[in-house]
């Protein structure tokens, strides 16, 4: 009775651990990321950056653009905080495994619910930005 | 113009922290506290930091946790840090133990010659000052100016009468590290006994405290 006692104690404590960690956010977990999409005329290539939140960013990869489209694949750390683009042109994700397909002639995204809604408070931070730049030009 | 800015940079930070408080459950918390946590207080850093969330060692998440661990130094209650070399105007080495926990109140006030805001604080810090001073108030003035010439003139422009003193470091400053100064004025207000017993104390603020100690 108490090896079975001792038994289930140590499959629940594994079940604890295992538990914990697939909740918890690990350096090592990667993720694939899937990311197409359009661009304007003119646009040639599409980088992707691991970027550092309101510092610098870091080129990760490229790909060419034909007819006016691209995609790009790949591997990173779960819930990388990664940004596509081209020059000024460029959206922040996080790497959730889940595709992403960004239209940048109509500017809307297709995405994870987590990374459409990062998308649509990016989009509110530009009016912050905007009357910053307003501000300091006047 | 500069009101603006100032009401434009407090409306975005309060737009990112909204959207911090709805989204503590997930990643995006962590990216918005990268760019608001300097803004934000012990408590407010403290209640939206959870460190059950899966995101918690996310690399987004380092400059807010290292400056609760700054901020958490100054909360009220705990002892005022004697660990720092500090130089008076002459050159000479003191500690805070010099004059903390020595029988006074004692107001550290964090200033420097080139900020604004400390000239237009530090004449309220004057007159309270020569209000409580026989009372057994002691104000200690640390610069974080990076030059001694700097600093100097700084003295003798502000006109401050109470004792002086900086690590000459600028930005670099331990105390102000230790204490988690990000912005200036900042002040610790000590007890007779050496402990913190409030943060941060400008204007009619200051002057309310002392009077509710020396009444």
């Amino acid at each position: 009775m108490r090896k079975l006692l001792l038994t289930l104690q140590y499959y629940l404590c594994l079940l604890v651990a295992l538990l914990t960690a697939s909740l918890s956010y690990a350096q090592n977990d990667t993720k694939a990321f899937k990311v197409s999409g359009n661009v304007p005329d003119g646009i040639s290539k599409i980088y992707i950056y691991k970027s550092n939140g309101l510092s610098a960013r870091e080129m990760l990869d490229s790909t060419a653009v034909a007819d006016g489209r691209f995609a790009i694949s790949g591997k990173r750390p779960a819930y990388d905080l990664l940004s596509i683009g081209s020059g000024s042109m460029s959206i922040q994700f996080f790497n959730d495994g889940e595709p992403l397909t960004m239209d940048f002639v109509n500017d809307s995204l297709s995405a994870s619910p987590l990374n459409e809604k990062f998308y649509s408070y990016n989009k509110e931070d530009d009016r912050f930005s905007d009357e910053f730049y307003r501000l300091y030009i006047s | 113009m500069e009101q603006q800015i100032a009401a434009n940079q407090e409306a975005s930070n309060e737009h990112a922290r909204a959207i911090i408080r709805d989204n503590l459950d997930n990643v995006i918390a962590a990216y918005y506290l990268d760019g608001v946590n300097d803004f934000m207080d012990y408590e407010g850093l403290k209640s939206t930091i959870d460190s059950t969330a899966y995101y918690y060692n996310h690399p987004l998440l380092n400059t807010t946790k290292a400056r609760l661990k700054m901020l958490s130094s100054r909360q009220i209650g705990n002892t005022f840090c004697d660990d720092v070399i500090l130089l008076s105007p002459d050159g000479k080495k003191h500690r805070l133990s010099e004059w903390c926990g020595q029988g006074k109140y004692v107001l550290i006030d964090f200033w420097a010659s080139w900020c604004r805001p400390c000239r237009m604080e530090m004449p309220n810090v004057i007159n309270n000052y020569e209000r409580f001073r026989d009372n057994g108030f002691e104000v200690l003035a640390v610069s974080i100016d990076d030059k001694m010439d700097a600093w100097k003139s700084g003295i003798k422009s502000f006109g401050t009468p109470f004792i002086q003193l900086s690590e000459l470091q600028g930005r670099k400053s331990r105390l102000c590290a230790i204490y988690g100064i990000s912005t200036i004025p900042a002040n610790l207000l000590i007890d007779p006994q050496g402990k913190i017993i409030a943060a941060d104390l400008r204007e009619r603020t200051l002057t309310k405290k002392l009077e509710s100690i020396f009444k």
